[in-house]
């Protein structure tokens, strides 16, 4: 009431002082450090947890160093796991912001990699391609990331469409549909599937022909350029669709208060579906980067291996800030690599038994401590808001 | 025992854990909080029972460590929820990923280790009742007791004047908080209450229902999430739902067996999800609506009885005090 009473006269505004300036960077305090603190106690809790079983910390660090960056064919890796991570978080920024919880992003991934398959089987593997397409390299790969997409996007149309217009929640929706497009997965290609080679005990289809595989680098077997393409191409058009365009701030409008945004003009209904249907032809896609990758090119059992749940994280972290995800991503990359060489590397030379699953739990608890941190600090320092003045003040002041 | 008995004794058996876990999540998403933490739950604390009960020897010692766990997550998504105002979906979303890649880390040494069963305790009088008898009575105690959570849950948020105000404050908190109901206090206490049960359905897997701790855990609590939808918050609606479903499920490996059928039993595996989508779409769809329009007067209570469905109107929603 105090502050209120004290109007600043127009001529006053802006006056810099360095009073000011400490004050404004006393109000961004918080807000910097919340992720930092969350960080630390993050890695604070695995310092504790690697202690206790008598593993080293420095070592632990060096081994997971060791298994994803330190040489150029391991760094190799760490992009070709990376660039699927990253497309499927990039997708996910647009549901984020439009306030959709699109948990059936792992099955959308999934999706994917059996549309991809199905259209190299359709166009590369059969003597007689539908309509007489016969296709040189190019076109099958083309046709086969066409089918992905649309795979995936028509399956985060159904999660989207149970919501919109059957009032389904997309988490239970997407849940469901996770569920469903493994099994469907798992039918193809196991207990003699249509999709698994006659007399084949394995769980995964035939490896592709030459002709259906990524193009991979001259040095590097195993990562593949296209990747990478496309994967930067996918990041300019989200941060053109986030930062430039009208669209984006519609998606914004609508995850901040959904039915004032629907009161201004915003179709949230159809906006909702198109972010899910782009975000799902995303996921599609890096579905499949998992089954075309040169060292894969095979349907497996687990496609997604897990990165569709991973790519949530990553946004979570990043607070669905789209220049975020490539650093965020990167460093859920560099763990992911990193953990395999940590177990082995325990296991041979220290006769340690640390499963690579500690560089998951690391993952989570980094994030569910920057969430809480972000909790805290807006709980008991809350930034400063703008109060407007009082009717009753203004009346006041007129008179 | 017939055939037909040791079918149903075993659906009896292997829903148990979904059905203690599925009436779990029913007090605390009545009570207004989603805890979507469930799966990572049960995985940790059926990996719990069994770490202790290997370390320890004792069982009770192992069911109550594994309630503590469960109710120790979902205090922290009640917490960031109440006290943080966080989104609790996400904060579960992370809890759930996080439990259960603890429980994969931390159950290495004990992985596929023998452990400790909770010991048979077959009822005296009533086991020898023709069919009943060995399908309800021939069972262990944490198996009886998913049987008698499912009435105790219905007779409590039924009949009962907290379970009134357990509905009330997942309904109308608003209603409920000017009566002078502590909302946020009882959404604390359901939601641990919850958590708790999905321990124990956690401990029902590790001890009892698949003895040991084996990673394949993985899916059991997400099933237990679908049945709660599908089962559109009712307890003993859950309860049928949880039967049913493990029910086709040993029905399908029956068969598939004895090669009555080939039918992929991933067919029977996408069941639950399937079902579940379809009952959301008919509840939130008006159909029922149509239908008790359509219904003779005289059996309106009755059918209205089967098809009341709708899903707390305040579930997710945080509860300020304005």
């Amino acid at each position: 009431m105090q502050q209120t009473s004290k109007q600043p006269t127009s001529s006053a505004w802006p006056q810099w002082s360095l009073q000011m300036l400490w004050r404004s960077f006393l109000d961004m305090l918080p807000a910097m450090l919340a992720p930092l603190v969350g960080v630390v106690v993050a890695f604070g809790i695995i310092i504790l947890i690697l202690k206790w079983q008598g593993a080293d910390a420095q070592v632990a660090w060096d081994y997971v160093y060791e298994g994803s960056l330190a040489t150029a064919a391991k760094r190799a890796d760490l992009v070709a796991f990376w660039m699927p991570l990253a497309l499927t978080s990039l997708g996910l920024v647009l549901t984020f912001t439009a306030g959709l919880w699109n948990i059936g992003v792992e099955g959308q991934i999934v999706m994917g990699a059996i549309g991809a398959t199905w259209a190299i089987r359709l166009f590369a593997e059969s003597k007689a391609p539908p309509l007489g397409l016969e296709m040189g390299r190019t076109g099958i790969l083309i046709t086969s990331f066409i089918f992905a997409a649309i795979a995936g996007a028509l399956w985060a149309t159904v999660a989207a469409v149970l919501k919109t217009r059957g009032g389904v929640n997309e988490i239970f929706g997407g849940v469901a549909l996770n569920f469903i497009a493994q099994t469907f997965n798992m039918y193809l290609v196991s207990n003699g599937g249509p999709w698994q080679p006659a007399g084949s005990r394995a769980t995964e289809t035939a490896r592709f022909p030459k002709i259906a595989r990524l193009p991979a680098m001259e040095n590097y077997r195993r990562l593949s350029p296209t990747t990478i393409y496309m994967t930067l191409a996918a990041f300019v058009v989200v941060v053109v669709i986030m930062y430039i365009s009208r669209w984006g701030l519609q998606l914004r409008a609508q995850g901040k208060n959904e039915k004032s945004a629907f009161l201004l003009g915003v179709h949230t209904q159809r906006n909702a579906i198109a972010a899910m249907a782009v975000c799902g032809g995303m996921a599609g896609v890096a579905g499949a980067f998992r089954v075309m990758a040169p060292d894969v090119v095979k349907l497996t059992a687990t496609p997604s291996g897990g990165i569709g749940f991973q790519a949530i994280l990553v946004v979570l972290l990043a607070a669905t800030s789209v220049l975020l995800v490539p650093f965020v991503s990167f460093a859920f990359a560099v763990l992911s690599k990193g953990g395999q060489r940590m177990e082995s590397g325990f296991q041979w030379d220290f006769d340690i038994t640390l499963d690579r699953s500690l560089v998951r739990v690391l993952q989570s608890t980094v994030v569910l401590m920057v969430v809480l941190a972000f909790g805290v600090r807006n709980r008991f320092f809350p930034p400063r808001s703008v109060q407007p003045i009082p009717d009753d003040e203004e009346e006041i002041d007129r008179t | 025992m017939t055939g037909l008995e040791s079918t149903l004794r075993g659906i009896v058996r292997a829903a148990a854990p979904i059905v203690i876990a599925g009436q779990g999540e029913l007090i605390t998403e009545r009570s207004g909080v989603i805890n979507l933490a469930l799966d990572g739950t049960v995985m940790l604390s059926a990996m719990t029972a069994h770490a202790v009960v290997r370390n320890t020897g004792s069982l009770t010692t192992a069911v109550l460590a594994a309630m503590g766990v469960g109710a120790a997550i979902a205090f922290i998504v009640v917490f960031s929820s109440i006290a943080l105002k966080l989104n609790q979906v996400a904060v579960g979303f992370i809890l759930t990923i996080l439990a259960a890649d603890l429980a994969v880390f931390l159950g290495k040494p004990h992985f596929n280790q023998p452990g400790k069963e909770i010991p048979h305790a077959p009822i005296p009088v009533l086991k020898d009742i023709p069919l009943l008898g060995p399908v309800l009575f021939d069972h262990n105690i944490l198996i009886y007791f998913s049987l008698f959570l499912t009435v105790a849950v219905w007779f409590y948020i039924y009949r009962t004047r907290p379970g009134l105000t357990l509905r009330s404050i997942g309904e109308q908190p608003e209603a409920a908080f000017v009566r002078g109901t502590p909302v946020n206090l009882l959404r604390y206490a359901y939601t641990l209450l919850g958590g708790s049960l999905v321990g124990l359905a956690g401990a029902t897997y590790s001890l009892s229902v698949k003895l040991g701790w084996k990673e394949d855990l993985s899916g059991e609590g997400w099933i237990a999430l679908a049945i709660v939808i599908f089962g559109l918050w009712v307890p003993w609606r859950v309860a049928l739902g949880a039967y049913l479903i493990v029910g086709l499920r040993s029905v399908a490996i029956d068969l598939q067996d004895n090669n009555v059928i080939d039918l992929p039993s991933q067919i029977v595996n996408m069941l639950p999800w399937t079902l579940m989508i379809i009952t959301l779409l008919v509840a939130t769809s008006g159909v029922l609506t149509k239908l008790d329009r359509y219904t003779p007067d005289r059996f309106k209570p009755v059918v209205r009885r089967f098809t009341r469905a709708a899903p707390p109107q305040a579930l997710g929603v945080p509860f300020e005090k304005h």
